[in-house]
Order: structure tokens, then C-alpha cells, then sequence
């Protein structure tokens, strides 16, 4: 499965959440990625759309991405999260990280042979 | 007791005598460290030595550094690292080519990135564009998560490194105490058939050898984390490793790993670690490192 960040137009600052002015630059823990995720989450589930501004990030770690993002698709379809979240001011190469983020959840919340992990990997441990 | 530190480099064996030391100081309550047997020390030896130490004191133990049995040149290296410094002696020298040593007893991202961004890759010794260097960080700071995560080490994690002028090498090693990578996935896996099983295991039971754990925690995706957890791939850090000519060793319990251009080696180990190091060594040649989305 394929499945592609969309970055779009910045739009008006109160409607972005800044990450850089909660978290500052270096966006790597589980516990600032639990603070965006509890912002997020709620509007997204309400329907409204999020827009993430990531100026001024210069560090992002999956353990920060997986909580924040990835873990949305716990209670959520990829179809709600990918119309419903969108990123501004995301370098280069955060978009793939993002990317892998969301498809990694996406088959780890929804194909209970892989979120059961360690079942399978027990059967090719024999 | 009286423990001769022996001089340490960075192969399996020298690893091997580091652990040694690790059982014999486990089962003492004052130890006296004797450098007398020790021509070099390599970061990693410098912070699983300081660990511990400081796991004594935290047992109620003593702990005393006989410094006038060093030889100059090491006692000079751990003067530079701050490593006396972190055990008693006000003595202050510039870092020149040393990481200093650091204790991290809490997870504090900021002064670990700050101590990463400033002490390791900051100082132009390998040379890394802006954005790979965040990647970089973002990828050894996974090591570190996983440390503070996991591994209930109760000496938190330490960092040590050096700039070897002479080779070209710059080595950062992160090193805890805690229980280890391998006996962590054995833990989890434990869990997971007895939450399947619907009871307790009965017995030593163990699913998976230590090797195979360690394998098992470096696959992109798994992770005994609950949730969207990715685990410690390191993917970045590998494919950088392998371009650079570099190599990255993880040593826990009674496996290691070695990771570099020619591939990923699992292995078992005779003595055991209790606990985990991470031992990154890079080259620093003349070339500049950049993504490739960087290039277009």
C-alpha cells in the first residue's frame, strides 16, 4: 500500500497548529507526540479538518510521528485521516517519514494479522 | 575490591573483558578502580565503567579511582572527557577532541540533543548537510527512547565519545544498565503468549534465543511498545553507516550485533552485558553528505 503525505498552501495561521511553538524544534518523544495527538484528535473525529505547521522543526523521530500521527488510525479510516490532516512547511524529506508513518498504523490498526506481531514473528522464530 | 582495568579497544574480545569486569563489580559493595593494567580506554569502556561505579553508590556501596596508577596519557583522556570531573576531581581542561562523558539519570531531550548537536555532530568532523544531520539525530535519539523506555536501567543512560585525529574516526557510545534489549523482547514475548495462552507461564520458558531478540528489536516496525510503534529500525543511520564506511555495534545481553557496509551480523556472546552499549563509529573523511531528495 502506497499512500502520499498532502502538503497544501499554508493557509491562515490560526488555523495551523504551530508544532514548533508546543514542542520546539526537536519533535522525537512519545510524550510531545501524545500532546499533538490530543490536540488533533478530537477535531479530526469531529469531522473538522487540522492543518500541521512544522516551520521551525528541525529534528522529527518516529517515535514522535508514530504517536502523533500514526496512532490516529487506531479509531480512525485512512480516508478520515488523509482528508482531514494536512501538513504546511514540511521539509523534503519528512514527508516520506510521514508517509511510512501513516501506512505502517494504517496496516497495523486495521489487519489483525499484523497487529498481532508477535504471533507471526513467533511462527518464524518456529 | 580491587579492580585492575584492563585497556580496552573495540574489538568483540576487548568487549568481552569490559562485561567480565561488569560480573565481578556487581558482586561488590567498595570498589577501588587500578588503572595500572591499562594502556588506552575507548569510550564505550569509559562510560560502562562509569555506570558501574555509579551502580555501586546506588547499592550504598563506595567507590574510589586510584588516579596515580593511569598513565598520563589516559589520565589525560579521561581529565579531557570530564570523566574525572564526574567522579569527584575538580579539575577543569578543555574537550578538545573528546564527547565528554554525560550521566542522563532523566529523559531530557533537550540537553541530550543539545549534547548531541554540539559535542558529536556539531563540530564539522564529519561533514553532513543540515537536514541529513536531522535525521541523523532523529534516529539516535531512538536509541536513546529506547533506553529510558524499556530498559528501567537505574543509572539512566550515558553517553561518551572521541575524534580520533590520527584514523579519522569519531565514536559515540551509549550505554545503560537496565535489564537489555534481548531479555526486554523475551519479556514481551513472554507476555504475549501468556495473554494468548489466557494464564501464566509456568516454568523458565523462553521463545526466543537472545540473538534472534536483538534481530527482532532492529526490524523496522516491531516494537514491544503498545500502539503505532515503529521500533528501533534505525534505517537511516544504517544506509548512512554503510555509505560512510563507518559501523555501529550494539551489545546486550549475551548478543551483539555488528552493523556496516558489509551487512548486519547477528552473534552470540560468551559473557553477558547487563544492560545495553551502543557503539557508533563514523569516518570523517573529507567528503560531504547530503539525501538524495537534497541533490535534485
Amino acid at each position: 500500500m502506497r499512500v502520499n503525505v498532502m502538503v497544501t498552501e499554508p493557509r491562515m495561521a490560526h488555523e495551523a497548529v504551530c508544532i514548533y511553538d508546543l514542542i520546539g524544534p526537536d519533535c522525537i518523544t512519545f510524550e510531545d507526540g501524545k500532546k499533538i495527538y490530543e490536540i488533533i484528535h478530537p477535531e479530526l473525529k469531529q469531522g473538522s479538518t487540522v492543518v500541521l505547521d512544522f516551520a521551525g522543526v528541525e529534528v522529527l523521530a518516529t517515535p514522535f510521528a508514530n504517536t502523533a500521527i500514526g496512532n490516529l488510525l487506531e479509531d480512525m479510516t485512512l480516508c478520515q485521516v488523509q482528508n482531514g490532516l494536512s501538513f504546511v512547511n514540511l521539509s523534503s524529506d519528512f514527508g516520506p517519514m510521514i508517509d511510512l508513518v501513516i501506512e505502517n498504523a494504517s496496516q497495523y490498526f486495521s489487519d489483525p494479522s499484523i497487529r498481532d506481531i508477535v504471533s507471526q514473528s513467533l511462527k518464524e522464530c518456529g | 575490591m580491587r579492580i585492575y582495568i584492563p585497556t580496552i579497544n573495540d574489538t568483540v574480545k576487548d568487549f568481552q573483558a569490559l562485561f567480565s569486569l561488569q560480573q565481578l563489580i556487581d558482586q561488590s559493595l567498595n570498589v577501588e578502580f587500578d588503572f595500572s593494567h591499562c594502556s588506552s580506554l575507548k569510550p564505550h569502556a569509559i562510560a560502562l565503567i562509569g555506570g558501574l561505579a555509579r551502580s555501586v553508590e546506588k547499592r550504598g556501596g563506595t567507590v574510589h579511582f586510584e588516579w596515580k596508577t593511569c598513565e598520563n596519557r589516559v589520565l589525560h583522556h579521561l581529565i579531557r572527557n570530564e570523566f574525572v570531573r564526574a567522579f569527584g576531581s575538580d579539575i577543569q581542561t578543555q574537550a578538545y577532541d573528546s564527547i565528554p562523558y554525560r550521566e542522563h539519570t532523566l529523559k531530557d531531550k533537550a540537553s541530550i540533543m543539545e549534547y548531541l548537536k554540539k559535542y558529536w555532530l556539531g563540530r564539522g568532523w564529519v561533514g553532513v548537510s543540515p537536514l541529513l544531520k536531522s535525521k541523523i539525530l532523529g534516529n539516535v535519539w531512538e536509541i536513546y527512547e529506547n533506553a529510558f523506555g524499556h530498559s528501567h536501567s537505574p543509572i539512566g543512560v550515558i553517553s561518551c565519545g572521541q575524534y580520533y585525529r590520527s584514523s579519522g574516526k569519531l565514536q559515540l557510545a551509549v550505554t545503560d544498565l537496565g535489564m537489555g534489549i534481548a531479555q526486554n523482547v523475551q519479556n514481551y514475548f513472554s507476555a504475549q503468549i501468556a495473554r494468548i495462552l489466557g494464564g501464566p507461564i509456568l516454568g523458565n520458558y523462553s521463545s526466543i534465543d537472545d540473538e534472534g531478540a536483538l534481530e527482532w528489536a532492529f526490524t523496522e516496525g516491531m516494537s514491544t511498545r503498545q500502539g503505532a510503534a515503529a521500533g528501533l529500525g534505525l534505517k537511516l543511520l544504517k544506509e548512512f553507516i554503510r555509505v560512510n564506511g563507518g559501523q555501529l555495534q550494539v551489545f546486550s545481553n549475551h548478543a551483539y550485533v555488528e552493523i556496516d557496509k558489509n551487512g548486519e551480523q547477528y552473534h552470540r556472546q560468551e559473557e553477558s552485558i547487563k544492560g545495553t552499549i551502543v557503539n557508533i563509529s563514523l569516518q570523517c573523511d573529507n567528503r560531504y553528505y547530503c539525501l538524495a531528495v537534497e541533490k535534485l
